[in-house]
């Protein structure tokens, strides 16, 4: 395996170590091992070399068994073309048209070519956006329903264009891409050590989780070591965030099909979540915690009992609503055999967090690929075989008495007056570094590549949901359309983690 | 007469309550402490100061359709007697005109709705029409039922006489054995058909006025809904009619509700407040219907509404057999 780098998460490696592949032996490569060794792509990043004469396409890998990640590199020249990977690995689906639309390097033969995000800076054109090609439907009974793009709740813009045959959908597609935000293009500018507010704004609902992937990626270009204690306090945030994050999913959930009980008590239950944040950091989301060298906020003895207070009654209240929740026969006849995905399908497409461990696969960063803290906890993942709106649902609560377990745990560890916060020093150049933190939602990777004087060439931000839409488009398949909030809820995935 | 009239502008007032009081219900149910009672009726005050938006694309018959389905809706009240006393006018086989005049109303909405070219608004039409279909047979087989129990078809004599009836079984409680039982329940009939005509109509509440289980009037997913996405484009005076209109639904099936059990001959004062009371009871039932369980699913829809029709059967096959014997 020498045409891999092996390195295990979170990394940084001078740029000339990343090996070089060729073109064919790059598609061969990674069609062997996504096949064959349950490989998943997190990073496939082109951009711009050699006077804008090359390409340089950088891979990153996730390899779950042996807990590594895989990094190579190959080069095209510019506007080059190549046998697409997705006829044989459609988990590469999105990532080769992402290629495209930012590198302009063609996948001949990719069976859905169309654009990501049309960006404005986009290199590759895959037509324009007023022109979307929907796909169409004809027939008797055959209709066509659009939802979108401004969406008649709060939530962010989407299209989703329904191809149904009377109540029953034969295929969702969903369209994104209209917030135009050129975070990626954002993270190139000025020094890469002041773009925490950026990172936290990647997507407002996982802000630890964005933050954190940041700030390592900012810690590990500077040689900056935290403490322990900073690692602790930023895994406390970020299991917070995943409580809180899947209460608001099952009041949803709850919510959506009128459930009333269900849905006041999870809200009631995730303010208190979200206002223990607030104690934290002064930010209900968690802004302003995390910053690379540390983190801005110390949780004392005082809030230490505060935060053991709010999960004894999160502990106390949420076993009530869930044996509610759970047994009410309405509930559950909603709730099953709903917006189902084979575990097949899950693998195929390669879906991550919550939505693979519902779907019975076993994917979860902290425990393959786990960050300081994480590597101590002998975590177990919850995985449930059902890949229904039940399994989605369940899943939330099984994870949610995780996350209260190791919040605890690490409370009640002793507190170690350790500093908080370090000064970073001067970026290192000609490097590339790659972060992966498990967020709520799922696995979030960011990957960062230095040129010359510390200066940015390429910041690339994964969302999990950037896997996960798809997903959620194959499991309405054959539902009823009344049945697609419920999915959609269930899911709960983020258009502007998506629309970057 | 005039007895008559201030009794039919009563369930108006009392019907335009209801809304705010299964809200308030709910509100209760979970630990809230709601919005006013008045609250739908302060928004349809508000919508008729409110100007219209209407669509390029619809034809006059949108503008007309929340027009005739208040009117319609109105004029089915006339036939309903409220708290015990004749409704406003009555004629033999009035509960047909009732339950037709209703579906005028309803066809014109979906009309209007079609009319819009909106797929949500044909979906919700398609959807409305199937269950209101499916519901009709439960309402007139009760009702045939009724009729053919009291030798009337007019809701009027009907209800003034079935309460009465009632009064007059007499349930032993020295030892009811279930042959016994079974023997007071067969000559009961008039117990079976008010206890089931109370569960029918109680069903055709939950279906016409859209509520949990069959629908969900507060989560606007325009997916999901039936008869709220049929009037997604109305706006300002047409809503009003059209929210004005579907309180009234849920106030005239409840005073029928009532009707089955009110006592007749009662003083006027006393039958006023009992009706009142039954109300509020009504408002809650429903409420709490919806505070407790979760939308059925819309596959599951069709059977619920089925079964409203299986019991009215039951009460239709009780008495086919006893009048047999």
């Amino acid at each position: 395996m020498y045409k891999w780098l092996k390195v295990k998460n979170p990394a940084i490696v001078p740029l000339k170590d990343i090996p070089v592949l060729t073109v064919p032996e790059m598609l061969e490569e990674v069609v062997d091992l996504i096949k064959n060794e349950g490989v998943r792509p997190l990073h496939f990043a082109g951009r711009k070399t050699h006077d804008n004469r090359k390409v340089t396409v950088t891979i990153v890998l996730a390899d779950d068994v042996e807990n590594s990640l895989l990094l190579s590199q190959v080069v095209f020249t510019a506007d080059d073309c190549y046998d697409s990977l997705t006829p044989q690995a459609p988990i590469m689906h999105l990532f080769e048209r992402e290629l495209y639309e930012q590198a302009g390097i063609i996948p001949l033969g990719h069976p859905w070519p169309k654009g990501v995000r049309y960006e404005h800076d986009r290199v590759g054109d895959l037509g324009n956006f007023n022109e979307y090609p929907y796909l169409q439907s004809e027939g008797i009974r055959m209709h066509e329903v659009a939802v979108g793009p401004v969406h008649a709740g709060i939530i962010e813009p989407g299209s989703f264009r329904f191809l149904c045959y009377g109540e029953q959908v034969w295929h969702l597609e969903i369209q994104l891409g209209y917030q135009h935000r050129g975070v990626e293009g954002l993270f190139k500018t000025g020094s890469i050590l002041n773009k925490s507010h950026l990172s936290e704004s990647i997507a407002g609902d996982t802000v630890i989780g964005h933050a954190w992937a940041y700030a390592i990626l900012a810690e590990l270009l500077t040689d900056t070591e935290v403490t322990n204690r900073v690692q602790a306090i930023r895994a406390i945030a970020l299991e917070l965030e995943r409580i809180a994050m899947h209460l608001v999913g099952l009041g949803g959930i709850a919510m959506d099909i009128g459930y009333l009980p269900g849905a006041s008590v999870y809200g009631r239950l995730r303010t208190a979540v979200i206002n223990t944040m607030l104690k934290i950091c002064g930010s209900r989301f968690g802004r302003g915690l995390i910053r690379p060298g540390g983190v801005l906020f110390d949780i004392d003895t005082a809030l230490n009992l505060e935060i053991v207070d709010v999960l004894d009654v999160l502990y106390r209240d949420i076993e009530k609503i869930n044996e509610l929740f759970f047994n009410m026969p309405s509930v559950l006849s909603r709730l099953e055999h709903t917006g189902t995905v084979s575990k097949e399908t899950a693998k195929a497409i390669g879906l991550v967090g919550i939505m693979a461990k519902m779907s019975g696969l076993s994917v979860d960063s902290r425990i393959s690929h786990p960050i300081s803290i994480y590597a101590n906890e002998r975590l177990k993942p919850h995985v449930l075989d059902g890949g229904d709106v039940f399994a989605r649902a369940k899943i939330r609560v099984l994870e949610i008495d995780q996350s209260m377990r190791l919040i605890r745990r690490w409370l009640g560890t002793e507190v170690k007056r350790n500093e908080l916060y370090v000064k970073p020093g001067t970026v290192k150049s000609n490097h590339l570094a790659v972060s992966v933190v498990e967020g709520w939602r799922g696995e979030i990777s960011h990957m960062v590549i230095t040129g010359n004087q510390s200066s940015v060439l390429q910041y690339k931000v994964k969302d999990p949901s950037f896997n996960n839409w798809m997903g959620l488009a194959l499991a309405v398949r054959d539902n009823g359309i009344s049945d697609f909030p419920l999915c959609n809820k269930s899911f709960d995935l983020s258009y502007c983690g998506f629309d970057l | 007469m005039m007895d008559a009239a201030v009794r039919y502008v009563l369930m108006i007032v009392v019907a335009l309550l209801m809304p705010g009081l299964i809200n308030k219900v709910k509100a209760l149910w979970g630990g809230r402490q709601g919005a006013s009672i008045l609250q739908p009726i302060y928004d349809i005050c508000r919508l008729f100061h409110k100007s219209q938006v209407i669509s390029e694309t619809t034809s006059p018959i949108f503008r007309v359709a929340p027009s005739i389905n208040l009117v319609a809706s109105l004029c089915a009240g006339l036939v309903v007697p409220v708290a015990g006393k004749e409704s406003l006018i009555y004629f033999n086989g009035d509960f047909v005109f009732f339950a037709y005049i209703l579906a005028l109303g309803r066809f014109f909405t979906v009309l209007g709705a079609l009319d819009t070219g909106s797929s949500f608004e044909g979906m919700g039409a398609s959807r409305e029409v199937t269950f209101s279909a499916l519901i009709e047979p439960a309402f007139f087989i009760i009702m045939g039922a009724m009729a053919m129990l009291t030798g009337y078809t007019s809701f009027s004599q009907i209800f003034s006489l079935i309460p009465g009836l009632l009064q007059n079984i007499k349930i032993n409680d020295a030892g009811v054995s279930i042959a016994e039982l079974i023997r007071l329940w067969a000559h009961s009939e008039l117990l079976v058909a008010a206890v089931c005509g109370n569960i029918v109509f109680l069903i055709m509440i939950l279906v016409e006025a859209s509520r949990l289980p069959v629908d969900d009037p507060t989560t606007h997913l325009e997916l999901t809904m039936i008869h709220e996405v049929m009037v997604l484009d109305n706006s300002g005076i047409d809503l009003a009619f059209i929210q004005w209109a579907s309180a009234l639904k849920i106030g005239m099936l409840g005073t029928l509700i009532v009707a089955l059990i009110l006592p007749a001959a009662l003083y006027m004062w006393s039958a006023v407040m009992l009706y009142l009371f039954l109300m509020l009871l009504v408002a809650i039932t429903i409420g709490s219907i919806e505070s407790v369980m979760a939308r059925l699913r819309m596959t599951h829809v069709p059977q619920f509404v089925l079964g409203a029709s299986s019991i009215a059967l039951i009460v239709l096959a009780i008495l086919l057999l006893g009048h047999k014997q």
